[in-house]
This record gives structure tokens, sequence and C-alpha cells, in this order.
């Protein structure tokens, strides 16, 4: 529907440009000319997001394209990015342009009115659901959870889960660990074992209650240390992972393997603008690259282990390795992203994380 | 005449203002805020939203209790083990005969050059419950871990270590000042050794004692690194930790819990100090100064020396090698591995490769630089200021002055940072996302350091030198450049190189205060650990200890003076 | 040369009560004069010269250097010390430890008020060192000195920028026995070569009588008593002057007899005593009379004298070198006796005793 609609709104677009007397055919200025124009007067964009530190070192593409702007990347998490970005709009002074952010983050953004629209010719080759009809906001990547990862020295390739039953297996009493971080998943869990449309607690519950029978051992919030940890040698499996520091330990030889029987549960990685921001152009220049087939190929070809929802995109390394091991689009669970915040509401959310924390036993 | 005076007047309440300013800003940011319902974007003094539900939230929360708990134990823990590595080194230092005690002071210094960050990183290599290499023995033998990294034991054990070089210096410059002359006289009275140790020597120095462990406990209190890196992921939380989560982990943020923690942990310290002030105070009238050179009658340790030997092996192994080599053996690896042949063959020189070309980290390097210089040639210029007005003129009100100068001990560097970054965002100012307001907030927490050098400096410029300037004619300006300056250049160079260093170390501050170009090296560290990255965070430690360990030679040899051999 | 008038300090002491240092303290000192400020520890002579110097600020008198009104309460006058002409030397020296000994003494030359250049400066500093004999250590660092060559810069410095006033703050009680004696004539003689006026702070009677043109004996902030070192040492006119300067013998008298020629008969505990009087004195009038051990004669043989005689035991004689300290027992009263110490005498043997008259001075108030 979204797409349908941009595309006859694109059209109008361009009639107008054309039959525009200011304009001549031959010299009309495209939405990305004007943008550059703007941008080379701007001379730099500021990202803000903890994906700060790889788009920087990685987006050489960004750089040759639009030379003329610089990219300023400030490392954070959401959490901050958002109270810095309403503490600095509220003063009047927003200095981040960009930030990129799962659909969680996305919401109290566009409840506090900060998010600017966002189009652009290339939203119309991803895959129908996945764009929000507000455009307040893209949705860029997929990212599965994988289920788990394992460690090769200590579980043999007949003792890998392949069921949410093998994880609770008494056989692995006290040597499964879980990150702190996780704490939504028993939501996700639910939707994943759903029954027609709605969460399925009880299933999930069960999982978890079983997993707390079982010794599971209590992680702090860093999934990369506790993936790093395994790939040490201290626990044989981790639930939940991160992708991407189970493919960066891989790289490295590290005995790890990840865990992904269907269905995975797939978050979307999302870019925004801000509205008023320092440099509005060159913010949309880099949206508009991070969304294009090539701005696609390279970021998950180098940025970061996530699937490119742009169909013209082909996968890069990093996308490539995770289709190996079984993270594809078709293995995963893809949901519209309004459907995303009706269903997984803060209270939704908030039952998840008392849920996990007082089931497992976290403090 | 009259001129001068008011121009005295003039800069002593210039300097006095300016500093309880930065000084004072905090404090009353904290206490307005925690009296207030905040939210994102609105904080600051505007008195809107009163209430007092933080300090109900924060009070009936029975987690809180349990914070408390941890937070008192692991600073009675630290400042048990600080307590018995300082005073058994400074009484093998000072008192027995060991040989080659004269590098003793050296020894105990190393484990100043590694930052908490490093610290923290190596002990969990050292203490992981299943692979940790002084566990694994231990497994081996008793079929349960030694200490878990991730708990209390292993952050008090870190933590005393850490705190054991300024236990020694504190402790052995007690024992020096002490007269052997009172301990000579019981020997005299016909009392065995040990009686005179039990119920002469030590009496006379328990009320020091008793000052250096309030002050260890108060450093207990409001330690960050050690508890962020070691207990923080596993739901161990003190006091430090807690309001970090507060404000970071939580989302939004919880700043009027944070503060009303902050106020709990600012009575503790400010009680703790106000103990201390009164023990210094006791000190003194124990404390005998002694006369012209005398040294003590040192205790021969004969067959004992092997325990000494013992000891000083044993706080070396576990103070600097242990932790330097587990940090050499993780940079080595592509992912750490405990030690074994097999994890040799993947030696390689990669990470020190991969980091050293990371451009941020350039950046921040140059970054950590000029805060470092800044805030100690900042700090060190006010206080030397500030000194001089309190022991040089004789103005009513410079105890305030002193006051000021002393108040920032009291608050935890990350209250600052939080401070520092509301204040900042509540007017239009050049500053904010800079570096420069990071040094503003290391300058107000070195206050207390950098006094403690000039104190001591100004007084030992003895008051007839600038008066004997003065009888030959030398105005203020000269006598400031040919007096005061070359007498007061050691002591500052000291006091400004010691400086250097810490704000290499410190990490809490900056890490609420960084900005795009203001990324400095400990958050940076912290960062690459966070993201998993053991490795590259194990490379980048060693290169840090590394130019750490180079700068304190070098601030050494420049030292000169009694007092600087004690700072080292 | 130096004029004081009426100068006032006190300090907060403990207890809060201030603690008057100076009290209306008036003297002057003649140009080329050696003045001596005499007194106890606290007695306020050392504020004084800190006062002439201009590092105390009085609360209330005058204060006149050479010309020049330094000080003056009543005209709201207080000139920087280093604006004042004069030169001083510390108790501690005060020199400065990062210098050379040839950067001290050079200091006032080339930063002081009246500035030279640095090869002038060179032949005078020279010059200076010459005069405290130490041209040989104009390189040494001045923490390798030992006090009495610290001592000795320390008085170039204050003379090299030739000052007409010196001012020296109790510079040799950091010296030894030995030192001292020799350094309180060099600096008399140097003084007076030089002709300049110097103001000397001591609480070592010995330095005052064997330094000084004039000596100004001070109590509690004020001058008891001012005059040669022979009149404050002969002519005491207080007690506590005559047990400041050297050993005294006192004894409690009332006048019994009318003055005559400045003699008069005084009955004290000892016997009726003809005493020497400066300032007539009426009859009952009490009196405290004073008599120098040294001045004590033991009657020998069968020439005695006709008054002035008293028997005694003797109680302890103590060898002290040159001489022999003696006491003496005599009706219950103890006199203490200098006497060359060949004399053949022995405990507990009875002996008479012979006071001078002209030695038998009646202490009369002097002037406050």
């Amino acid at each position: 529907m979204r797409s349908n609609k941009s595309r006859f709104r694109l059209f109008l677009l361009s009639l107008a440009i054309c039959f525009s007397p200011q304009f001549s055919w031959a010299a009309a200025p495209s939405l990305r000319d004007q943008m550059i124009a703007q941008a080379k007067k701007e001379g730099e964009v500021v990202f803000m997001g903890d994906l700060a530190t790889e788009l920087k070192t990685l987006l050489k593409g960004f750089s040759k394209k639009y030379p003329f702007v610089q990219l300023k990347a400030i490392d954070a998490r959401s959490e901050e990015t958002i109270n810095r970005i309403a503490a600095e709009a509220k003063a009047g002074r927003l200095s981040i342009d960009v930030s990129g952010m799962s659909m969680e983050d996305v919401e109290p953004l566009m409840k506090g009115n900060f998010l600017a629209k966002f189009e652009s010719f290339h939203l119309a080759d991803f895959p129908a659901k996945t764009q929000p009809r507000s455009g307040l906001y893209v949705v860029g990547q997929l990212d599965p959870i994988p289920h788990g990862v394992y460690s090769t020295k200590l579980v043999q390739p007949n003792e890998v889960p392949k069921s949410w039953d093998d994880f609770v297996n008494p056989k692995w009493k006290g040597k499964v660990i879980v990150s702190r971080s996780r704490n939504e998943l028993p939501a996700k869990l639910a939707w994943l074992l759903r029954k027609g449309n709605d969460l399925n607690w009880d299933a999930s519950f069960e999982f978890f209650r079983k997993l707390k029978q079982n010794d599971v051992v209590l992680g702090g919030a860093g999934i990369n240390t506790h993936v790093s940890r395994l790939a040490a040698g201290e626990f044989p499996l981790f639930l939940f992972p991160a992708s991407g520091s189970v493919l960066r330990l891989q790289n490295k030889g590290a005995p790890v393997k990840l865990i992904t029987f269907p269905n995975l549960f797939g978050d979307y990685e999302v870019w925004t603008v801000f509205k008023d921001s320092a440099h509005p152009a060159a913010g949309w220049l880099l949206v508009d690259y991070l969304i294009s087939p090539e701005g696609q190929f390279e970021y998950t070809d180098t940025v970061n282990a996530v699937l490119p929802l742009n169909k013209k995109a082909s996968p890069g390394k990093l996308a490539q390795a995770l289709n190996g091991q079984g993270v594809t689009p078709e293995n995963s669970d893809l949901m519209e992203p309004e459907q995303i915040l009706k269903i997984f509401t803060e209270e939704v959310l908030k039952k998840a994380q008392d849920f996990y924390f007082s089931t497992l036993g976290y403090k | 005449m009259v001129a001068e005076l008011n121009l005295r007047l003039i800069g002593f309440w210039t300097l006095t203002l300016a500093l309880g300013i930065f000084v004072a800003t905090p404090l009353a940011l904290l206490i307005v805020n925690s009296f207030r319902t905040v939210s994102v974007g609105d904080l600051g003094f505007q008195l809107t939203h009163l209430t007092l539900l933080n300090y109900v939230e924060a009070y009936s929360n029975p987690k809180t209790f349990g914070m408390f708990l941890n937070s008192l134990w692991f600073a009675l823990g630290s400042m048990g083990v600080a307590m018995v590595f300082g005073c058994s080194l400074a009484f093998l230092c000072e008192r027995t005969d060991l040989r080659f005690r004269q590098f003793i002071p050296a020894l105990v210094m190393i484990p100043l050059i590694m930052p908490g960050v490093v610290k923290g990183i190596a002990w969990i290599f050292l203490l992981s419950p299943r692979i940790g290499v002084l566990n694994q023995p231990w497994i081996a033998l008793f079929g349960r871990p030694l200490l878990d990294a991730q708990s209390i034991p292993a952050m008090v054990w870190v933590e005393g270590i850490s705190m054991s070089p300024l236990t020694f210096l504190l402790i052995g410059s007690i024992i020096q000042r002490m007269d052997p002359a009172l301990e000579e006289a019981g020997a005299g009275s016909g009392a065995p050794k040990w009686k005179v140790l039990s119920r002469v020597t030590l009496p006379l120095l328990m009320p020091a004692l008793a000052g250096v462990a309030l002050l260890l406990f108060i450093r207990g209190i409001e330690a960050f690194e050690i508890p962020m890196l070691m207990g923080a992921n596993a739901g161990i939380f003190v006091f430090s930790t807690n309001i970090y989560h507060a404000l970071r982990d939580a989302s939004p943020p919880e700043y009027g819990l944070a503060f009303a923690y902050c106020m709990t942990l600012i009575l503790l310290t400010v009680g703790a100090l106000w103990l201390y002030q009164r023990q210094l105070r006791r000190t003194e009238r124990y404390t005998v100064v002694m006369g012209k050179g005398y040294r003590p009658r040192l205790i021969h340790l004969g067959r004992w020396s092997w325990l000494g030997w013992g000891f000083l092996g044993f706080y070396g192994v576990v103070g600097a090698l242990l932790p330097f080599f587990i940090l050499l053996w993780a940079s080595v690896l592509p992912y750490y591995e405990p030690p074994s042949w097999e994890a040799l063959a993947k030696v390689s020189l990669d990470n020190y490769v991969t980091v050293l070309r990371m451009d941020d980290l350039w950046d921040a390097a140059k970054n950590t630089i000029i805060l470092g210089l800044a805030s100690s040639v900042g700090t060190m210029f006010l206080t030397v200021l500030a000194s001089w007005f309190i022991f040089r003129t004789y103005l009513g009100w410079r105890k305030l002055l002193d006051f000021v100068l002393f108040l920032p001990y009291a608050f935890p560097g990350m209250i600052v940072g939080v401070a520092f970054m509301i204040l900042f965002l509540s007017f239009k100012n050049p500053l904010y996302n800079t570096i420069w307001i990071i040094v503003l907030a290391h300058v107000v927490n070195f206050l207390p350091i950098g006094s403690r050098f000039t104190h001591a400096a100004i007084v030992q410029v003895h008051k007839e030198l600038e008066e004997a300037a003065s009888a030959s004619g030398a105005g203020f300006w000269r006598t400031l450049r040919h007096v005061w300056v070359p007498l007061l250049t050691p002591a500052l160079t000291n006091g400004t190189l010691f400086l250097l260093i810490l704000s290499f170390k410190v990490m809490s501050v900056a890490a609420l205060l960084q900005g795009p170009d203001s990324m400095v090296l400990s958050v940076y560290l912290w960062n690459i650990w966070g993201g998993g990255e053991a490795g590259l965070a194990s490379a980048l430690s060693v290169l840090l200890v590394i130019t750490l360990g180079f700068f304190t030679i070098v601030s050494r040899s420049l030292a000169r003076g009694p007092a600087a051999a004690r700072e080292f | 040369m130096i004029k004081v008038e009426r100068l006032s300090k006190s300090y907060p002491g403990h207890d809060d009560r201030t603690v008057a240092a100076v009290r209306e303290l008036s003297f002057q000192v003649e140009p080329g004069e050696f003045y001596t400020l005499l007194g106890p520890s606290g007695c306020g002579k050392t504020t004084t010269l800190r006062s002439i110097a201009g590092f105390e600020r009085p609360e209330s008198g005058e204060i006149r250097i050479g010309d020049q009104m330094a000080y003056s309460s009543a005209k709201n006058v207080n000139v920087p010390p280093h604006k004042r002409d004069f030169g001083i030397v510390f108790q501690s020296y005060a020199i400065w430890p990062h210098m050379t000994v040839y950067d001290n003494v050079a200091f006032p030359l080339l930063h002081g008020r009246v500035r030279i250049g640095k090869r002038e400066a060179r032949e005078r500093v020279i010059k200076a060192l010459q005069l405290v004999q130490l041209d040989g250590l104009a390189d040494r660092p001045a923490p390798l000195l030992s006090g009495g060559q610290q001592q000795r810069v320390a008085l170039a410095r204050a003379l090299v920028h030739e000052p007409r006033v010196l001012l020296l703050d109790e510079p040799l009680s950091n010296l030894d026995a030995k030192l001292r004696e020799e350094m309180r004539l060099e600096i008399r003689q140097l003084v007076k070569r030089l002709g300049i006026t110097a103001l000397y702070v001591t609480h070592d009677q010995l330095e005052a009588l064997t330094m000084s043109d004039r000596v100004a004996v001070m109590n509690a902030g004020r001058i008891v008593q001012e005059g040669t070192p022979v009149e404050i040492y002969k002519k005491p006119s207080d007690p506590f002057v005559a047990r400041f300067i050297g050993l005294a013998n006192f004894l409690d008298g009332r006048v019994c007899g009318t003055l005559s020629d400045g003699f008069g008969m005084v009955q004290t505990a000892i016997g009726i005593l003809r005493c020497h009087f400066v300032r007539p004195a009426s009859l009952d009038e009490k009196t405290i009379i004073m008599i120098r051990p040294e001045d004590v004669a033991f009657v020998q043989g069968s020439n005695e004298p006709l008054q002035n005689v008293v028997d005694g035991k003797i109680e302890v004689l103590v060898f002290t070198g040159d001489a022999m300290d003696c006491r003496v027992s005599v009706a219950g009263q103890d006199l203490r006796l200098k006497i060359s110490s060949s004399t053949p005498l022995q405990p507990s043997s009875p002996v008479r005793l012979y006071f001078p008259a002209e030695r038998c001075l009646a202490i009369q108030s002097g002037s406050e």
C-alpha cells in the first residue's frame, strides 16, 4: 500500500518538475540533487547511535559518493541518544541529524515529535509490509535473533539443540547462560509460539521456567562479553546472542556456531532523521545511501551482520555468513512495523521484563 | 598601600567565588533535583515538580538495602586489604633491615600505572569461574573455583590492591615521623621487643592509622571502575554503579532516583570526612616531630627475612606481574583463551596492529593529552593561588577557601560529570560537547589533591625568604619571579605530573560528558571491552600501561625533594 | 637616623584575648650608632624591628628612617618594605637555597630599588663578599654552606646596596659559642667601618654589652631602661634590668638614715649597709639593694674595713674555669659571689664579707 501511494506521489512530483515553468527538462533538479547542493553547504552529518564506530570506519562508499560531507559519529546507546535528542531539541540546538535504532526505541521519538518524514526512490524496492505508513522512519535491515550460539569444543554436533526443548535438556544443567539485556524475549518467544495472532504467554513462560529449573546462569547485559567467554570455553551454550558478535569471533577462528532453527524473530534496524536538525540535507543523503542497493551491500558486507531488506541489494559478506548458518528472511518472522508497535506495547514488554527478571532470578 | 590591600581582597574573593561556584553547583543541582520529578530534558535549577517521591522510592525499595550492604562490605573489605598490604610493606620498608628495602617504594607504586579499567579486565581474565587462570588449578585440586571475578570478595581484593600504594605512602610517612626515643624509652624500661611494639608503638600509631583507614573507606564507598567492570554485570551494585545504572541503563534515565542515591553517598562521605578531620587533630597531638636526622632502630629480621621477601614477592606478583602478563597473553590472541599449547600457535600481533590503525584511537589519545595537560596545569595554577591566600595572607575568610578546596573530595567523579552536563545544557555556551567541559569537571575533581601539593609547597617557602627579597628592594612581581617561582617549581612539577597521570586513568567523569570530538582513552578502552573485543581491549590496555609507566619513570626522575618521593 | 614614636601593636592571643606586643614605644637611634633592643622572648623587640622594616603593620605611632616617613598612623602612611632603605639579617639568615652565594648577594643590586647592570654589580658583590671574608665562595650553591657561612652571606647581602640602616634580628643565636664570640666583634667592626646605623635585637645580654653603643632593655612591650652598656650594667634602674644584665644579689631594705653625697644607710636583713643612691630618697623609703657577685670581697687578714662587713658561711663552691662561683649564707640570706679560682676556700668554713659602699646600689625606679 505504502509503495503504491509513494509511487504515485513521486510520479506527480516528477510531472510537476517536468512541466514547471521555472525549470527546463534537461536541468530538472531531482530531490537528491537538491539535497546534494544543500549538503555541500552543510559540510557534515552527525550520527548518533550504537553503530557509530562501525559506520564511521567502514562507510567508504558514502564518503566516495559524497566527499563534501564529513561523517561524525557519536557512539551511544539508544537511551542516551533519546535523552540527548530530547534535551537538545528542547534547548533548540539539535546537533544530531541521523540515528539508527531498533523498533522499540522509535516510539518515544515519535511520541516526542522529534522525527522528520523521510522519502526516497529506494523505498519502492523494499518488501511491502516492512515500511511504516507514517513515513517517519525507515526500516533498513532485518536483524534476526539467533536462538543461540554454542561452543564447538564443548558441544558435539549431535548435541546441538534443534528445538526449544533441547535447550532445557538436563545435560545442560548449569551450563547455559542468558543475558540480562534480552529481557523482552518472553514476549518475542510468545509471538513465535503464537496461536493465531495472539501471544502465547503460557508456552513462553513454561520455557523460561524450565530454564530456571535447569540452573540457567544469569549473565549481565553485555552480550558480546558472553559470546567471548563462550568462545574462551567458559560455557557451552548461550541463549539469544547477537549475530554480529558471533560472526566477528568466527572470523577470527573461534570455535563458535549459531543455532538457528525456524522461526527466527526478526528485529528491524531503523534509520531516522530529525526535525530542525543542524544538517538536514546531509542527513537525508546518509539515510538515502544506507537504503540504496550499494549502501545495503556495503553495510551488510562490512558494518553489521544483518540482512538487507532492499530487494535490489545483494547480501554482503556478513549477510552471506548469516545466510550460511540458516539466518535468512525466509526463516524469519517478518512483521509490519505498526503491527510490531501494536503488539509489543509498553505493557507487553514490561510484562515480559518482569517475568524474565523474576522467574530467572535477576535482582 | 590601600590599593595593594584591595587588590589582594579582590583577588581572594574572585578566586573563592569562582571556585565556590564550580564546586557548589554540582551540590546545589543535586539537592534541588533530588526533590523534583525530573523528566528528560527538564533538568536544572527550576523549582518545579517538587516531590519527595525520589527518596521514598529509593529507600522503600528492598534492593536499596542490598546495594547499601554491598557498598559497605566492599568499602570495608578493600580498606582491610589495603591496610594489610600498606602497613606490612611500610613496616618492612621503614622499620626492618631487609636488604634492598630502598626499592620497596618503587615496587609498591607499580599498580598505580594500571587504570582501574585495565585492572578490572585483567582480573576478570584471572578469576573467571571456569577458565580463569587462577581458578583452573584450584578447580583441579578442590573442585571449585578460588574466587569468582564477579563477586564481592574478588572486587574487594582488586580494589584493595589498587589502594595499597596510597596506603603505603600515608602509613610510611606516619612511621617516619614517629619519634624513636619514645620506643627506646620503652626498651630502656626493660620491656621486650614485642611488648614495646604492642604497648608503645601501636597505640601511638593508632590515631593516625584510624585516619588512614577512614580515608580508604571513603574511597571504597565512592569507587566506580572496579565495581563497574567486575560487579555490575552480575547484578552486584554499589552506590556508584547503581547511580550510573539509573542514569544510563534505565530508559528514560531515572535522574531523581540517581540524585537521591547521590545524596546518601555524599552524606556518608561528608560524615566520614568530618570524622577524618577530627582524627587528624588527635593525631597531631600524638605525633612527635623528630629532631634532626635521627633514625630509628631497625628490627633485625634474620631468619624472618624470607617471610619479608615472600610477602614482597607475593605483592609484586599479584599486584603487577599477574595482571600484566595475563593482559599480554590476551592481547596476542585473536579471541581469548586460557593459556595452553594450542593457543600458543595462534599468537600474533594483529590486535596491536588493528588498535594502532584505529583512527579514533588517535583522536582519543590527542583528547586525553589535552585533557591531562589542561586539567593538571589548570588545577595546580588555581591551587597554588589558593594556597598562597590561605597561608600567606591574614584575610579573615580564608578558611572558607580551604573548605571549598576540600569539598570536592566528597563527590564521586560521576556526579560532577552529570552536574556539569546539565549546567552547560542550560545556557548557551561554546563548551558543551567539547573536551573543555571535561577539563572543567576534572579540575573540580582534582582540587583537593592539587591543594595537598601546593599547601606543602607554600608552607616550605619560609616567610623570611620572601621578606629578604622585600628588604633587598624587590617588589611583588620581582619577588614572585625570582623567589617564589624557582622555589615552587619542583613541587608544582610533581603535582602537575601526578595529576596528568591521574587524568589519564580516571574514567568516571568523562563517561558522561563525552561528545563526538571529546572521546578519551579510558572511556574508549571501556567501550572496546564492552563491545566484546577482549583481544583489542587487552592490546590497548598493555599499550596504556606501558605509556603510563613511561610517564611515571620520567616524573620520578624529574621529581625533587622529600615530598616528591612521598607522592610518587 | 631611626626615629620611633609611640609605636603600638597588639596580636590576638589564645583565648581570644589580645596581647599587646608593643606599647607606646619611643626611641631614637643616632646616625652611625649601634643600638640594641635587649629583652626576654615576648618583650616586643622583634615586633619593633619588623615594624621598622615594614613586615609588620603597627596600630599606631610613627616611624622615620632617615628622611623618610616610613609609617605614620596619623597621616595614614605606610611605605612597603621594598621601598624603605635598610638591610636586614634574619635569625634564620633566609638565604635563598636555589641560588649561589653570588646570586644571593647580587640580588638587591639587580632587582632592588636602585638597579644596576650586571657588570657594575659584579664589582660591588665581590667587595661585599670580601668584607665578610667569603670572596672565595662566590659560586658555591647556597644549601652547601655552613651556618656561619650563611650568616656572612646574609650580612653581605644586607650591606651590598649600601643602606643607611642595618637591622639585625638575633643573627647569632643559631651559631655555636666560639663562632658567636668571633662574630660579635666582627659585626661591630664592620658596622663601624662602614659608618652605618645598626639596630640590633637580641636576648643575649653579653652580645648587647659587647657590641652596642647604647642598649634599650625591653619588657612587656616597653623600654624599661635605656643607656650605655656601662650605665645599664652598673646603674640599673629596675630590678628587672639588674637581673637581666649579669648576675646580681638583691636585698630588701629600708632607708634608715638621711642621704649625703649620694650615700645613705639602709637597714637590710643582713645588717645596716652604707649604700650608693643615684637619686634622692626619703627616710623609711623601701628600696632594693643590688650588689654584683664580683664586687663582694673577702676580708683578709687584719685590714678590716669599718663598715659593710658581715659574717657568713660558705655553702657551695663551684669551679667555673676562669673563676669560682661561691654561695654564702649570711643571716639566712643566700648570697652569690664570684671569686678567683685560686682562692683557698673550703665549704662550710666561716668567712667575713665586705660590701664596698659604691657597689651597693639602691635600685630606684627609672623613667618609665
